[in-house]
């Protein structure tokens, strides 16, 4: 076909594979081509300049991700935890004063991930800010009868506040029993600073007395968020 | 003598639940050291002085 050049500006009898390669640029190439003209295999596009893709356009199956390319992920309790778990090892014989608020001193600690716990101090020392929650167990024995005896266990915030607190109550009715044994459970959730202390106490309203049996007196404290 | 018998020693009136309830408060820290006397509250009873314990024998 004869290659014809009107008026009008239009050419005619150019076929298909008519014109030299390459030498269609950006600039000739019309906008608004439809996405009709760009199916089938498309080239390999490098993401960087792909822009303004919404979430629902990442649907379906997602390559595998680097982790360590999200950001936008707040730090929590998922991500970093925080966990103590102290216990007394063996039976304790020491007697404790009547009267008297004792701060246990855990001398076996199965869990410690931020090195937080004191013996020096007999208390645990928050790592970092955060919620927390705190379980207490503390096992008391007595071996006098005829009495009521008022069991009392609780979390001491920062040497003064008290977090929770929890008795329990055993009367002998004026018989006289041999030795025995009360653990009084105390929980809290406690919003903390880096640096507060947490002291789980006991005390007993009454004569001698000593606390706890292995497994039986304990102290876990976990960041929640 | 331990602390809080030679307080209740001073002050015959106190009971036990004054020392469960803030209103005294005696202290151990479970390392080895002896009983203290961590806050004293008490509305009308002056807090013992050291020299007042210290006069208190078994």
């Amino acid at each position: 076909m004869a290659i014809t050049i009107n008026g009008s500006g239009i050419i005619t009898g150019i076929s298909a594979g008519g014109l030299p390669d390459g030498c269609v640029d950006n600039d000739t190439l019309a906008t608004g081509i439809s996405a009709g003209k760009l199916t089938g295999t498309l080239p390999a596009l490098d993401g960087s300049a792909l822009t303004s893709l919404t979430s629902s356009s990442l649907s379906g199956a997602l390559p595998a991700l680097d982790g360590s390319s999200l950001t936008g992920i707040s730090s929590g309790a998922g991500f970093d935890p925080v966990i103590f778990a102290g216990r007394i090892s063996t039976n304790n014989t020491n007697v404790h004063n009547n009267s008297t608020w004792h701060t246990i001193n855990f001398n076996a600690i199965d869990i410690d991930t931020d090195s937080g716990w004191s013996s020096s101090n007999s208390y645990y020392v928050i790592p970092t800010a955060g919620k927390y929650a705190i379980m207490g167990d503390a096992d008391q024995q007595h071996y006098s009868g005829n009495v009521a005896y008022n069991f009392n266990t609780r979390i001491i915030i920062n040497g003064s506040s008290t977090a929770a607190q929890a008795s329990t109550m055993d009367k002998t009715n004026g018989s006289s029993r041999g030795a025995y044994n009360n653990t009084v459970h105390v929980q809290a959730i406690y919003d903390l600073n880096a640096g507060d202390s947490v002291r789980l106490q006991f005390h007993f309203a009454g004569s001698t007395q000593y606390s706890g049996r292995e497994h039986n007196t304990r102290l876990l404290i976990w960041r929640i968020g | 003598m331990i602390l809080t018998d030679k307080i209740k020693s001073i002050y015959p009136e106190l009971e036990d639940k004054d020392f469960i309830d803030g209103t005294i408060e005696v202290w151990n820290d479970g390392n080895g050291g002896d009983d203290y006397l961590k806050e004293w509250n008490h509305p009308t009873l002056a807090e013992p002085t050291q020299a007042q314990l210290d006069a208190i024998t078994e």
